[in-house]
């Protein structure tokens, strides 16, 4: 562990102060678990944190004129006890019972995990499918930004300049009948670090079957694919969900990753169950809109 | 280094203490308060023998800083039976031949009344799902699933008899 | 009911036990001694222990795998606040070797590093975050050397040479019959390479050692460790001391696994000593947990080549078998593995011409050493992936083939050894087959997208030390005249709940309850060299000479009772820690004949000391008698494939073990079920990586081993009891079989579910599929 100074804020605005004055050595820390790992490691060296876990209004979940409102403080465990969280939202159940473990969950954050991010963390591509849009705050004001465009292609959240903080996470909530869906892969089964995830999203009209929308995004799999596979996704968008078009998007989807290649999994192996889990999820998600989200 | 002047509820019992700012809450409990049941493995959150209950939800004390505890309600194993009285899961642990090397033991025992206080009665797979974040190298976990079973039925045949009475 | 009603049935009840003579607690399964204090955590780790005045070692290891050291630079460290000394090779006072068998391996390096795990220097600190700053602040500057790391490549003539006397330390053989002769009778032969990984122990507790000053210049080093009297005799000859000043004692010990037998509790108690010997205060060392991975000895990574002839009626008529392994940059206890693996390469088979070469290897890979089973989980693997090979080339089934070839009664080993009554194999797979879906009925191999399988693995495992070293135990105890009974010995528990099996032998033969006993911390202070607690052997050769004690003390309590109770010295019973005569009328209590006892002046103090005869072999053929009797064991498991992913689960594990005699029959099932999930880890996920030399995941989040959402869904187990010559009751060893045959059964389980065999470990949802995806293109 290395030695830095933890600032307690009285207020977010002293919060705020005390990050634009410190810049790039000072960190906002939030559940800590992506946190102190590294600084145990030594891996990051920070003059100052400022805790920022005791804004208990920023640790809700809600509905709020169309949009589906997550605050920063949310833990895991918040999410999963939501009764937002369900239905056809059930990425997020499905995330985050494979999200670390119970004593993880219990403390990590939404804002944590969305601000470190990483090539492995798994809510990321589940907030990307919905279209999350992220609110920074700053001493000089707020603004938004797309999820997609929080992250370089390492993952890395460099939108996020210094002094600022993530407030809320939200997205649109849709009018039509849809559904979401995730899935990990590792090496085990639980507390496991991903090789694959994937997150889909689909609207779908249950009777035609005529796709309205659909998204998919990936993380964990490296090379410059974490994200949304938007090439794949305009195979589907538009059409009728029918078996010609459901291999059209696989096929696309399969072409549009270029996974990492390491000691964990090879590139070969990474592709071919991402696209088997893309195409399981996406049955699922058909088979919950045609069933009626029963 | 900054100080910090802090009050944490351990056991139910209020500790007011001056902390660094990168002590670790782990590190306040086994060493300032003398709670010795809390067990480093990793340092890193891999491990889960580090498990407290912080505000009755189990954590790792390996990856909280004692700062950000401040003014919370913090359960140890030692904070567990009633005085000379062992709880059921204790009994249970001890009866299934659930513990071997020791070192798991408090973090199983914490998490498993944890589970039990939010669900009294889970299936097998709540039960592993909840012990999924605590690594035991030494029972492959089946006494430790067995033991928590048996505490259910000790803790219903009590409440039973409660009901009875 | 009138008093003299209830003590004759007190009586009744009591002479109804007495019928079991010393069997009184055999096969009870008692709670361990240590479970209350553990449920309660309160036991005293070593971390638990540390005097505030205490100083901190933090070691500076090598950052590459093979370098000549150019210089050390200590002044950056010497210069931080808190550094109090920064140790390298020039501060052992004593020889710098901490290595178990072969002097290959230093302390402190001082001219190269053949390893990254070696260390360089350590800084003692007032805290450990200043000793981590200052190891941080130590420069070291190498001219890297060439490296191999594959041990196959560091056989080869030209490869570079990890010590001047070559890389290999070892070369083992085993001749029986004419494999010439044995391949020209075979109808077919069969050849296979099967491979296996570096396993990481994971032992919950970490590395840790603390030294004490003891004010005359003595010192007590008290740590996390299996054999104190072997730790106290290298620490002494690394500080240069007498052993006698040097004493050690094991604190409570969180999992060993093996590798707390090997040389890194030394090394972490040599530098808390020479910390303690330089400041004068109590030193700490501990190693975190990515230092452990990488500096702690692992299982040896193998190369294991299989050929082998059969008749077109199953019956095997020659093995051939070559088995390499790599043991890193030093040897540690790797000439006893390789010899246990030599010894069982070739499976629990009768096969008449056997031909069998074991060698160990240097490379620049991290150290491997002792871990459960020792060499056993690499052969076993081997042997019985080539078994089901086999039965596919030839169309048979997998269990029928064993069946005609495995180990019976009358049957011989392939070091020449007959078996007699003892061998329990037939029992343990009768057991195992009739149990599975197979003895239930038809399996069901599923179609489309799930597919089942099942798969057999079977074991024999020679017991105790056999030719890996002497083998002997001592047991005191002592009867206080409070009634406590006091069990000393140098044997030591780290988990298994062995020295509660122990002194459950002794509760049986003196009749008295297992909670009268209280066992002391093993402390060569106190206890007798009693040889290292490794291979199993506690309960086995200490609860022998556990037993032989508390005969000579229950043959001296019975003249007592006689004497007190006025009645035949056959008629004398205890039971319960309830003396009274068969046939009489009056009882007397475990306290009153105690103090009867100590008022006639009775010795209460013995000390148990059984010694193994003799294990004999020819060093060139290997023929003889390695092991005076053995565990066997069968295993089932039933797999789920995903084809579509290559991911799997164990829906079902049927393990049956012949134990002799189960004395706890709980602690043995706990031993099958905590052994079979670290052989699942084995099979299924575990793999320390190294890439020229370096681990790639020394993090317990990269490293995985099974949670409790990764354990067979059932686990249904089966004791066996064939009692042997060594143990108590006739009981033999089962700590480490159960972590050998999950890996052989799981990976012939996927053979008959998909018809490909995976013959490397571990056997990763990612080589499954690649597999299926190959075989259907």
């Amino acid at each position: 562990m290395l030695y830095f100074d933890i600032h307690v804020p009285e207020s977010l605005d002293d919060a705020l102060k005390v990050l634009e004055e410190g810049g790039g050595e000072v960190v906002p820390i939030a559940g800590g678990t992506g946190l102190i790992p590294r600084l145990y490691l030594r891996r990051t060296r920070p003059r100052l944190l400022v805790d920022i876990s005791g804004f208990k209004d920023m640790r809700y979940v809600k509905r709020d004129g169309g949009y589906i409102r997550i605050g920063a403080l949310t833990t895991i465990s918040d999410l999963l006890e939501s009764d937002v969280i369900g239905g056809p939202l059930e990425a997020f159940v499905h995330m985050g019972k494979m999200f670390g473990s119970w004593q993880i969950r219990n403390v990590a954050t939404v804002g944590g995990n969305v601000a470190t991010s990483s090539l492995i963390e798994d809510l990321v591509p589940v907030l990307e499918v919905l279209g999350a849009r992220v609110k920074l705050i700053g001493r000089r004001g707020e603004r938004v930004v797309a999820m997609e465009k929080l992250y370089d292609k390492d993952k890395r959240a460099t939108s996020i300049r210094p002094g600022e903080m993530i407030s809320e996470v939200f997205f649109e909530e849709k009018k039509r009948e849809y559904w979401t869906a995730f899935d990990k892969m590792g090496r085990r089964s639980y507390l496991v670090m991903a090789l694959v995830n994937v997150a889909i999203m689909l609207d779908m009209d249950p009777k035609s079957r005529h796709v309205y929308d659909v998204k998919v995004a990936t993380n964990a799999i490296g090379g410059s694919t974490p994200g949304r596979a938007r090439r794949s996704e305009s195979e589907l968008r538009g059409r009728r969900l029918n078996d010609g078009n459901v291999d059209r998007f696989l096929r696309a989807f399969e072409d549009e990753l270029s996974p990492r290649d390491d000691f964990r999994a090879s590139a070969e192996y990474r592709r071919s169950i991402a696209k088997v889990m893309a195409k399981r999820l996406l049955e699922y998600c058909e088979r919950r809109i045609s069933e009626g989200g029963k | 280094m900054s100080k910090h002047l802090v009050t944490l509820n351990v056991n139910g019992e209020d500790h007011v203490l001056y902390v660094d700012s990168n002590e670790r809450l782990i590190d306040t409990l086994r060493h300032r308060i003398g709670l010795r049941s809390v067990k480093e493995g990793c340092g890193t959150g891999d491990c889960g023998s580090c498990t407290v209950l912080l505000d009755g939800r189990p954590v790792l004390s390996c990856l909280i800083l004692t700062v950000q505890a401040r003014d919370r309600r913090i359960t140890t194993l030692e904070g567990l039976g009633k005085g000379d009285e062992l709880h059921p899961l204790q009994e249970a642990f001890i009866e299934d031949h659930a513990v071997q090397c020791g070192y798991c033991t408090p973090a199983m025992i914490l998490t498993a009344k944890a589970l039990l206080d939010r669900n009294p009665e889970p299936s097998e797979e709540e039960i592993k799902e909840a012990l999924g974040g605590v690594l035991c190298r030494c029972t492959g976990y089946y006494s430790i699933i067995r033991a928590v079973r048996s505490a259910v039925k000790k803790m219903h045949g009590v409440r039973r008899m409660e009901n009875e009475r | 009911m009138s008093d003299e009603v209830v003590v004759a049935k007190l009586l009744r009840e009591l002479e109804r036990k007495a019928e079991r003579g010393e069997l009184l607690y055999i096969g009870e399964s008692l709670a361990r001694l240590d479970s209350l204090e553990k449920v309660l955590g309160r036991p005293v780790y070593t971390g638990d222990m540390l005097p505030d005045e205490t100083v901190y070692v933090k070691v500076v290891h090598s950052r590459l795998p093979h370098a000549r050291i150019r210089s050390i630079d200590v002044s950056g460290a010497m210069e931080y606040p808190n550094v109090l000394a920064v140790l390298t090779h020039a501060d052992v006072p004593g020889e710098n070797i901490s290595s178990a068998l072969i002097p290959d391996r230093q302390l402190l390096a001082y001219d190269e590093v053949r390893s990254v795990g070696d260390i360089v220097a350590a800084v003692v600190a007032e805290d450990v975050r200043h000793a981590e700053d200052g190891a941080e602040r130590v420069g070291v500057e190498y001219d890297p050397l060439p490296a191999v790391f594959d041990p196959l490549e560091a056989l080869k003539p030209g490869a570079p040479r990890v010590h001047e006397h070559g890389n290999l330390v070892k070369h083992m053989k085993v001749r029986k019959g004419d494999v010439v002769r044995g391949f020209e009778e075979a109808d077919v032969v069969v050849e296979g390479t099967y491979r296996t990984q570096f396993q990481d122990p994971v032992p919950p507790e970490p590395m840790i050692g603390l030294a004490m000053p003891g004010g005359d210049g003595s010192l007590t080093l008290i740590g996390s460790l299996q054999s104190p009297h072997v730790v106290r005799d290298c620490v002494a000859r690394i500080l240069g001391f007498h052993r006698d000043d040097v004493r050690v004692v094991q604190a409570v010990t969180g999992g060993a696994f093996g590798t707390k037998s090997d040389e890194m509790p030394v090394d972490v108690l040599s530098l808390a000593a020479l910390a303690s010997i330089k400041t004068g205060r109590p030193a700490v060392c501990s190693w975190d947990r990515r230092e452990m991975m990488i500096m702690e000895t692992k299982r040896h990574p193998s190369v294991i080549y299989h050929k082998t002839g059969i008749k077109r009626d199953g019956h095997l008529t020659a093995a051939e078998t070559r088995v390499y392994m790599d043991t890193g940059a030093y040897a540690s206890l790797g000439v006893l593995v390789i010899m246990r693996a030599t010894f069982h390469a070739t499976g629990a088979y009768d096969i008449p011409n056997v031909k069998t070469d074991g060698y160990l290897i240097y490379t620049n890979n991290t150290p491997a050493g002792s871990q459960r089973g020792f060499g056993a989980p690499q052969v076993i693997f081997a042997a019985e992936a080539h078994i089901d090979d086999i039965a596919r080339r030839m169309g048979m089934d997998p269990i029928e083939l064993r069946l005609k070839n495995m180990l019976r009664p009358g049957g011989m080993t392939s070091t020449g050894q007959l078996m007699d009554e003892s061998c329990g194999l037939p029992d343990c797979v009768d057991a195992v087959v009739k149990a599975s879906r197979r003895g239930r009925g038809r399996f069901d191999h599923g179609s489309g997208r799930y597919r089942r399988g099942m798969g057999m693995a079977i074991l024999y495992h020679g017991n105790s030390l056999g030719p890996e070293g002497s083998d002997y135990a001592v047991v005191d105890m002592r009867i206080n005249r409070d009634g406590r009974i006091v069990l000393g010995t140098g044997l030591t528990e780290f988990g298994t709940g062995s020295l509660t099996g122990v002194a459950q032998v002794a509760a049986s033969v003196l009749g008295v309850p297992l909670n009268y006993f209280s066992i002391e911390r093993p402390d060569t202070g106190k206890h007798k060299p009693t040889g290292p607690t490794v291979a199993s052997r506690v309960v086995t050769i200490g609860g022998r000479a556990a037993y032989e004690a508390a005969k000579r003390l229950r043959a001296r309590l019975d003249l007592v009772v006689a004497d007190v109770l006025g009645c035949k010295l056959e008629d004398v019973a205890i039971v319960d820690g309830m003396a009274f005569c068969k046939g009489g009328e009056r009882t007397m209590e475990w306290a009153d004949l105690v103090e009867a006892a100590y008022e006639r002046g009775v010795k209460m103090d013995e000390e148990g000391r059984y010694v193994v005869p003799e294990c004999k072999w020819d060093d060139e053929t290997g023929q003889g008698m390695p092991y005076r009797q053995y565990t066997f064991g069968a295993a089932i498991a039933e797999v789920e494939v995903d084809v579509e992913t290559g991911r799997y689960r164990v829906t079902d594990f049927y393990a049956a073990y012949d134990v002799g005699k189960a004395i706890n029959p709980a602690g043995v099932m706990g031993q099958i079920e905590g052994g079979t999930v670290q052989g699942l880890g084995y099979a299924m996920m575990e793999e320390l990586v190294h890439v020229n030399g370096r681990v790639m995941n020394p993090s317990l989040a990269d490293y995985y081993i099974p949670t409790a959402m990764d354990i067979p869904e059932r686990m249904h187990m089966f004791i066996v009891e064939k009692p042997g010559v060594l143990g108590p009751f006739g009981a033999k060893i089962i700590a480490e079989p159960p972590a050998v045959l999950p890996a052989p059964a799981i990976r012939n389980a996927i053979l008959d579910a998909l018809g490909i065999g995976v013959n490397d470990l571990p056997i990763t949802p990612e080589k499954v599929l690649m597999k299926l995806l190959k075989k259907s293109s």
